[in-house]
């Protein structure tokens, strides 16, 4: 290798080294904390997760013996899901205002949160989720105690991300999945429910009490609007989820370059479609 | 229609095909309740405490039932598909999907609603059979649905009384 090669390979190198340094600990990642802070404040999956399990209590008065009978059955079942359907949220959000921390430049007590997830998942029995999802639960809690007890200092937002990625997309994945499966739910109750009215509306001989078909006709336009905005809900979650699984892929895609304009643009947009998912979900 | 034949994927191995099932008898559930629509209809302009009317009205709520009981297990199987339990069965997931999606055609389109009974049996049959494992069940509640679904091609067109 001639002097000349050398000396090049060495300024490269060095660029390299002083490039990733200054990517870290010199600037501030704003965009990074402002789509980890927004992803973190998602809602929706919380309140669906809670009607989800709800819903024999809404549905039952409409059932019919033999339907009540099956009904009652997946209660049970949904209720036991209940706390690992929630935990996995709690996982993913605990990893988002960690990943803000260290994209910022405060350091706040992990500690306390960080019991929340301790517990874990329930693994393997009819109430649990599959051994993936429970692996990608305890590799989130794993990655953020070494976090919390190397005191930020060692940690950056590129190990973070790196070591957190497949981990998270898994959790995004499943709170998705599940979503689905809640809206597929609520529609059967809509049309149980709905369907109910319509039809014996429809059927009412002509002498039947004015009063009561009055009333029913009243229910089941409240009902119907009731629904409505509720499938709305469904969606915007869904939705939000995978604005936040895009978003941090493009972190995982782009550990390197998180300085770069293009990428600091993308980071922010995916926090403003966040936000805006978050507002049309308090019903702003 | 044996285990052992290449490349045919066994029945509700994944929750994906849990969650299609589930789908499949909603699917199912829909169609009736829309043929169900148009027989309150029909019920609705008949004459009082004629008795076609009673004898309609009582099929009716007989199927409507079913079709509340149709939903309810879709609901128990989307709760397995939520929790990740499977159970795999000897039936290829296509054959499965391919006779509900029948059946819901059927449904449908079927003239005298309760000539619809003996199908939304073998369906709830199908239901029971997957939401206690048991393939045998199962492969009865599919020979079910194929002859009803002949019997009920066989038997259209039919007017109600």
């Amino acid at each position: 290798m001639t002097v000349r090669t050398l000396f090049l390979f060495v300024c490269w190198l060095l660029s390299l080294v002083l490039g990733g340094c200054a990517s870290t600990s010199q600037v501030s990642l704003t965009e990074v904390r402002t789509f980890a802070d927004a992803s973190a404040s998602l809602g929706g999956y919380a309140e669906l997760s809670r009607r989800y399990r709800d819903t024999y209590q809404r549905e039952q008065p409409y059932l019919s013996a033999s339907a009540d009978k099956v009904a009652r059955a997946t209660d049970a079942r949904r209720n036991a899901a209940y706390n690992d359907f929630v935990a996995v949220q709690r996982a993913v959000v605990l990893y988002m205002q960690t990943l803000s921390a260290l994209a910022g430049e405060a350091t706040w007590d992990l500690g306390p949160r960080l019991d929340e997830l301790g517990t874990g998942l329930k693994a393997g029995t009819e109430s649990g989720l599959t051994q993936r999802h429970i692996a990608a639960y305890t590799g989130i809690t794993r990655l953020l105690t070494r976090t919390v007890t190397s005191g930020y200092q060692n940690r950056s937002v590129e190990t973070m991300v790196r070591e957190g990625d497949a981990d998270v997309q898994v959790l995004l994945e499943a709170m998705i999945t599940l979503t689905r499966l809640y809206a597929k739910t609520n529609e059967n109750e809509k049309k149980t429910v709905l369907g109910l009215f319509d039809s014996e509306l429809a059927a009412a001989p002509r002498g039947t009490d004015r009063m009561l078909l009055v009333l029913a006709k009243v229910h089941l336009q409240n009902k119907t609007t009731e629904y409505r905005l509720l499938d709305k809900r469904y969606d915007l979650a869904a939705q939000g989820l995978t604005k936040v699984a895009l978003g941090h892929r493009t972190l995982r895609e782009n550990l390197h370059q998180l300085t770069r304009a293009d990428i600091r643009l993308a980071l922010s947009s995916y926090a403003q479609d966040v936000r805006l998912i978050h507002a049309g979900l308090r019903g702003e | 229609m044996s285990k052992d034949e290449p490349g045919l994927e066994h029945a509700l191995s994944t929750p994906a095909q849990v969650e299609a099932l589930a789908d499949q008898l909603s699917a199912c559930a829909d169609q009736l309740q829309a043929r169900l629509k148009t027989e309150a209809v029909a019920i609705g302009a008949l004459p009082e405490d004629s008795p076609a009317r009673v004898q309609r009205r009582e099929a009716a709520d007989q199927l409507r039932d079913a079709e509340h009981a149709l939903r309810q297990h879709a609901n128990s199987l989307y709760a397995d598909a939520a929790t990740a339990i499977v159970a795999t069965l000897g039936t290829p997931q296509e054959q499965v999907i391919a006779l509900t999606r029948a059946a819901a055609r059927q449904l449908r389109r079927i003239a005298l609603v309760s000539d619809a009974a003996g199908l939304v049996a073998g369906l709830l049959q199908l239901a029971g059979g997957v939401a206690s494992a048991r393939p045998g069940a199962i492969i009865t509640a599919l020979e079910t649905i194929r002859t009803q679904l002949k019997a009920v091609k066989a038997g259209l067109p039919r007017k109600p009384a």
